[in-house]
């Protein structure tokens, strides 16, 4: 069971950025608003900073649920209600907050998980001996995770090589940041519009209806604080010095440490997994980026001071706190770094592919990647992946000599989406292998594999692999061995039923004059036949080729593949054990048991293991030419006591089973001539079980037709079994 | 494997530090013993002892050189100590990578007795042994030896307080579990009966046999349905029962992948060619040898299995293998190749459109409204009760266990309803 992929699942609960200058460590922002607890109150926040469109109407409503954080406020209130001290049994159950919350009856707004931000800072602050290295501490059942990123020894953050420089301008610049986001903010409170000032798509429509919203919000907050700012000042925290002095100068001070720590609450079988995936494929490589970037241009130092300048207000008794949606809507719009937080957090919370560009020169792309099929169809008792790809196409060794079987010569690539909607996003990337992308995208196809791609556009096939390879890791694609109209398909035995309904609308607007999908799946549902047989005419073929790929794209269908075994008729057995080779071992009664049971004991004996060598070989240790008169001769009905069997590999066939090869080689010349002979002689490699017999005409470059002849004459023998699958 | 125990302590004098550990030297180093601590403990000093509010709030982890500690801070404040208050923590290492989740349970077990016993009697506060000696570290030492020895520990504290501690491991939660499911047991369920089993368990027993589905299992022994399944669940959870489909005569199967690893093994094919042998003969049960003669080989039953395909009912390929099936259990036959997962069951699905529903729906309403009094014959009506089933997403067996009809019937039904698609997946 463990070694089955489970559901994509990231359990991410929220984003943290955790700053230290040379004092204290304290959270600078976190996404979403409010991890961990009822967060739907805040639903239109998080789409409205998720995809960063607001519309007023939507926030408007929104707001007067929102209330910002009072709901929570009485929340921990009540929780903290239980002190352990009243606690007799000892039991500190995780429910059971601790008591010290009682003095707090107001939670500030960067306050997460019923902890005070300055202690969870501190926890998530570790020693400098930490420095780039992989970060976890658990609090019950969350778990945070990070990449600490500490300063150089002497306080900055370039290579030693120009220390002045650095040192020297990124307190100015922070500075600048400082100056121009305070002023921001002053022109906020005098109700100018200052929001669309700096954020980095202006949409003056917008962000006057949201000065408006913003307006009326306020208005809310300020009867909230008349009724409870006395007790506010009265009982405000100790830890976190308020007043703006302070937090000037910690502005000021140099940042020496940073660490973004992702929140996850994994189940705890997947626990290990889980927090893998995480750390290896988003958490260190976002760190890797922002320490990059710091050291470049002190993108943290800035963006976390421009944080500061618009949340420090938040907790301060006597003004008029904006509302968290506010905050937000704020921050995401004026800070790129929060703003790709809150972007990664959306999208991998989804188990999507975070796109996030901190500066306008650097974007990243960050996922978790997901496997795109199974091998193995999941019992009741497995955990279900409905709609995943069902093949063994990829698992199973495709191609010898290639070195990436999933990326063979002889697989092609499926596009998960309209190509010119990969073609614009390429376009609007302007990645540096745009160029070639597009010019591969145009020249790809389903039903030509890389080797004919290559042939006729003239696309070197490594690079071809490169870019498939590129297409396949961003979710844009899929190898697949090339489809084929004299293919079979059938519904995929993982087909996702619960998308029937919805799919059959997509099906019947890409395709309106087809008939819909579930007349399709029911004609594919029947005795597995080629998929030609089910166009009307010939006319029909590229529809129903196009059909087809759009069903496999949705995994609707799966190819079901043939694969054979090499089967010895009791009549070779008879005549190889009639007529014993002049090996001394060959004529020991074992051998004359059923089949290749005896590998183990006679593969020692330097059995030469290729196909090649043990025909070459073997004959010659044979020198039995009456034999040939025997084969055919043989009596069918004649009862024998040694049953037929199969040869599970005959590449690596035991010297008995290799002797059974070549008599049924031989008794194949006999019966069906020379050409059949020869061919048996280069295909009987792929009759492992292995290898799908579709790829032979491939390999070979022989015809299909030809190929099905030869496998019916050669099962007509006795001489080969085949079988169906995936 | 738990590596080392440890109990840290605040002191008043020198703040954060290691009263005791087992083994000695795994955590600070003592010039007494040359061995190197498992860990560096001063960085991580402040987040096992850390401020009050993060005690007694929950089980407390980190990782820190490949090793994983878990902790459960504890807390207690009262004028009567210095400083009014008491922080102590024990904490477990275990390797980084290993599975955690059983000592979890411990590691609170572990600092709430002891919170317990300090608030009655300062156990921990008046306990002034040296270092790595003492009561608490005689404990920690049983502690360590027999969790890692024998998953559990029994250790008497005082008079009135024992440590009872066993290792238990954390199972999936078992699958959704449907009324045409067929539960076989995997072991012999019988033997583990006890009288404290569920009474409902003890009615559905007997009829736990691979055939009976969740649903006739409930009328067999006359149960409610939501306790068996409850309790079929429960075997789930604990791995005692398989799940199968409902065997009959109409249903396809067809190979997976796996149908290779069959064919190439021996073992499998021996023990297929034991399983599917006829069961009045159950001599061979008991000498499988000497029956030999009336076994199939592995190579035949290879091809037998690889003769099923979709589109092929089991009826069907009788057909075609009459010399076979006299010889062979049938149903074994095709419930081995499940419970191996070589085999898998073809299900039906039937799917009208949801336009259509919607339109039969109006118009039997108005039917209604019309002429309330006139029955139209139930045979050309189409079935109301069936509607909700043909989304796509119900397969026959569970249509048919539902609705307690026969395939039969149910396409007899379905033919009411006109333009049916059917599905096999």
């Amino acid at each position: 069971m463990s070694s089955q992929p489970l559901p994509p699942n990231p359990c991410l609960v929220a984003i943290l950025l955790i700053v230290k200058t040379t004092d204290e460590p304290f959270v600078a922002f976190h996404y979403p608003p409010r991890p961990g607890e009822d967060n739907s109150r805040f639903k239109g926040i998080f789409r409205d900073n998720g995809e960063e469109s607001t519309s007023s109407s939507d926030n408007e409503s929104q707001d007067s649920g929102a209330e910002a954080p009072e709901p929570s406020r009485k929340e921990v209130v009540q929780k903290g209600d239980s002190p352990p001290d009243i606690d007799e049994t000892g039991s500190a159950s995780p429910e059971k907050n601790g008591g010290l919350f009682q003095n707090w009856s107001q939670q500030r707004w960067n306050d997460l998980f019923g902890y005070q931000s300055s202690l969870l800072a501190r926890l998530l602050c570790p020693a400098s001996s930490c420095h780039k290295k992989r970060f976890e501490v658990g609090l019950n059942d969350n778990v945070f995770i990070g990449w600490p990123v500490f300063a150089r020894p002497e306080g900055t953050w370039k290579k030693v090589q120009k220390p002045r420089r650095s040192s020297s301008r990124s307190k100015p610049t922070a500075e600048k940041a400082n100056r121009r986001s305070k002023e921001l903010g002053a022109s906020r409170v005098q109700n100018t519009s200052g929001t669309d000032e700096n954020s980095d798509t202006p949409r003056p429509a917008v962000a006057v209806e949201s000065q408006s919203e913003m307006d009326q919000d306020w208005e809310v907050q300020d009867e909230r604080e008349t009724l409870s700012s006395a007790n506010k000042t009265k009982l405000r925290g100790i830890n976190k010095p308020s007043d703006a002095s302070t937090t000037v100068l910690k502005e000021e001070r140099p940042l020496v440490m940073f660490n973004i720590v992702f929140v996850l609450k994994p189940p705890p079988l997947e626990y290990h997994l889980r927090v893998k995936e995480m750390y290896d494929n988003v958490v260190k490589k976002l760190g890797k980026a922002l320490r990059w970037e710091q050291m470049r241009s002190s993108f943290v130092a800035k963006e976390s001071a421009l944080i500061l300048s618009l949340t420090e207000t938040m907790d301060s008794p006597g003004s008029a706190n904006p509302s968290l949606s506010t905050l937000y809507y704020d921050l995401v719009s004026q800070s790129s770094l929060a703003k790709g937080i809150s972007t990664l957090y959306n999208s991998i919370a989804s188990s999507r592919i975070a796109h996030v560009s901190l500066t306008p020169s650097s974007s990243l792309s960050l996922q978790i990647p997901i496997g795109s099929s199974i091998s193995v169809l999941p019992t009741p008792l497995e955990p279900q992946l409905p709609g995943l790809w069902l093949t063994t196409a990829n698992s199973m060794p495709t191609d010898d000599d290639a070195q990436t079987s999933q990326l063979g010569s002889h697989f092609t690539l499926l596009l998960l989406s309209d190509v010119h909607l990969i073609l614009s996003d390429i376009n609007a990337a302007a990645s540096p292998i745009a160029k070639p992308l597009s010019h591969f995208l145009r020249v790809t196809s389903p039903w030509k594999s890389f080797y004919q791609i290559s042939q006729s556009s003239g696309i070197p096939l490594s690079d071809i692999q490169f870019l498939a390879s590129h297409l396949i890791y961003w979710r844009r694609a899929r190898a697949i061995p090339p489809l084929h109209h004299r293919d079979i398909y059938i519904v995929s035995p993982n087909a996702d039923m619960r998308k029937l309904a919805s799919a059959t609308s997509a099906f019947a607007k890409a395709f309106p004059a087809l008939p819909p999908l579930p007349k399709l799946l029911s004609l594919l549902s029947s005795t597995p036949r080629p998929y030609v047989n089910l166009m009307p005419s010939k006319d029909h073929k590229p529809a129903y080729m196009d059909i087809l790929a759009w069903l496999m794209r949705e995994n609707w269908v799966t190819q079901l593949r043939t694969f054979a075994w090499v089967r010895v008729p009791s009549q070779i057995k008879e005549a190889v054990s009639k007529h014993p080779a002049s090996n001394s071992f060959d004529k020991s009664p074992q051998n004359t048991a059923v089949d290749d049971s005896d590998d183990a004991s006679t593969s020692s004996l330097g059995v030469p293991d290729s196909i090649s060598s043990s025909r070459l070989s073997v004959p010659l240790s044979n020198p039995a030419s009456p034999t040939s008169s025997t084969y055919t001769t043989l009596p069918f009905t004649q009862t024998t006591s040694q049953s037929p069997s199969l040869i599970s590999n005959p590449r690596l066939a035991s010297a008995l089973a290799s002797r059974y090869l070549s008599a049924i080689s031989k008794h194949i010349l006999e019966t069906q001539g020379e050409e059949s002979q020869s061919a048996w002689d280069k295909c009987v490699k792929h009759f492992d079980g292995k290898h799908a017999i579709e790829t032979i005409p491939v390999r070979e470059g022989w015809k299909r037709k030809r190929v099905a002849l030869l496998l019916t004459g050669w099962e007509e023998l006795g001489v080969l079994v085949r079988g169906r699958h995936w | 494997m738990l590596k080392a125990i440890f109990l840290a302590i605040f002191d008043v004098n020198e703040g954060p530090k290691v009263l005791h550990q087992v083994p000695t030297s795994s955590i600070t180093a003592s010039p007494s013993t040359p061995s190197i601590p498992l860990l560096h403990f001063p960085p991580i000093a402040n987040t096992l002892i850390p401020h009050p509010t993060l005690c007694n709030n929950g089980l407390l982890q980190l990782t820190i050189a490949h090793h994983r500690i878990l902790s459960y801070p504890q807390c207690i404040s009262s004028p009567f100590y210095p400083r009014n208050a008491y922080t102590f923590n024990f904490c477990l290492v275990l390797a980084e990578d290993a599975d955690f989740s059983s000592y979890i349970f411990v590691v609170r077990k572990l600092n709430t007795l002891f919170r317990t016993l300090e608030e009655q009697s300062q156990y921990l506060s008046k306990d002034d042994s040296k270092p790595d000696t003492g009561k608490i570290y005689a404990l920690c030492e049983i502690l360590l030896e027999d969790l890692n020895n024998y998953s559990e520990a029994m250790i008497p504290i005082d008079d009135s307080n024992t440590l009872n501690i066993k290792l238990f491991p954390t199972y999936h939660p078992p699958p959704p579990l449907y009324a045409h499911h067929v539960p076989l047991s995997t072991v012999r369920l019988e033997d583990l009966v006890d009288e404290n089993w569920d009474l409902t368990m003890l009615r559905i027993l007997p009829h736990i046999n691979g055939i009976n589905s969740v649903k006739q299992i409930s009328l067999l022994a006359d149960a409610d349905f939501k306790l068996v399944k409850k309790a079929i669940r429960h075997l789930l959870y604990y791995g005692c029962v398989l799940l199968l489909d409902v065997f009959s005569f109409s249903a396809i199967y067809a190979c997976t992948a796996e149908i290779s690893e069959f064919v190439e093994s021996e073992e499998t094919q021996e023990e297929c060619a034991r399983y599917v042998a006829p069961r009045e003969d159950n001599a061979a049960f008991a000498l499988p040898k000497g029956d030999e003669g009336e076994m199939f080989s592995g190579t035949e039953l290879a091809e037998l299995y690889l003769s099923l395909r979709q589109g092929l009912s089991v009826r069907n390929w009788c057909y075609d293998h009459e010399d076979v099936v006299s010889k062979i259990d049938l149903r074994r036959f095709i419930t081995f190749g499940v419970i191996k997962g070589f085999l898998y069951r073809v299900h039906k699905y039937a799917f009208v459109t949801p336009k259509k529903r919607r339109k039969l729906a109006k118009d039997e309403l108005q039917n209604e409204l019309r002429k309330p009094k006139v029955n139209v014959p139930k045979d050309e009506e189409p079935d109301r009760k069936l509607e909700k089933y043909l989304d796509g997403t119900h397969c026959f067996d569970e249509i048919c266990t539902d609705l307690m009809i026969s395939e039969k019937e149910l396409n007899q039904r379905l033919k009411a309803w006109g333009d049916v698609q059917i599905i096999c997946r």
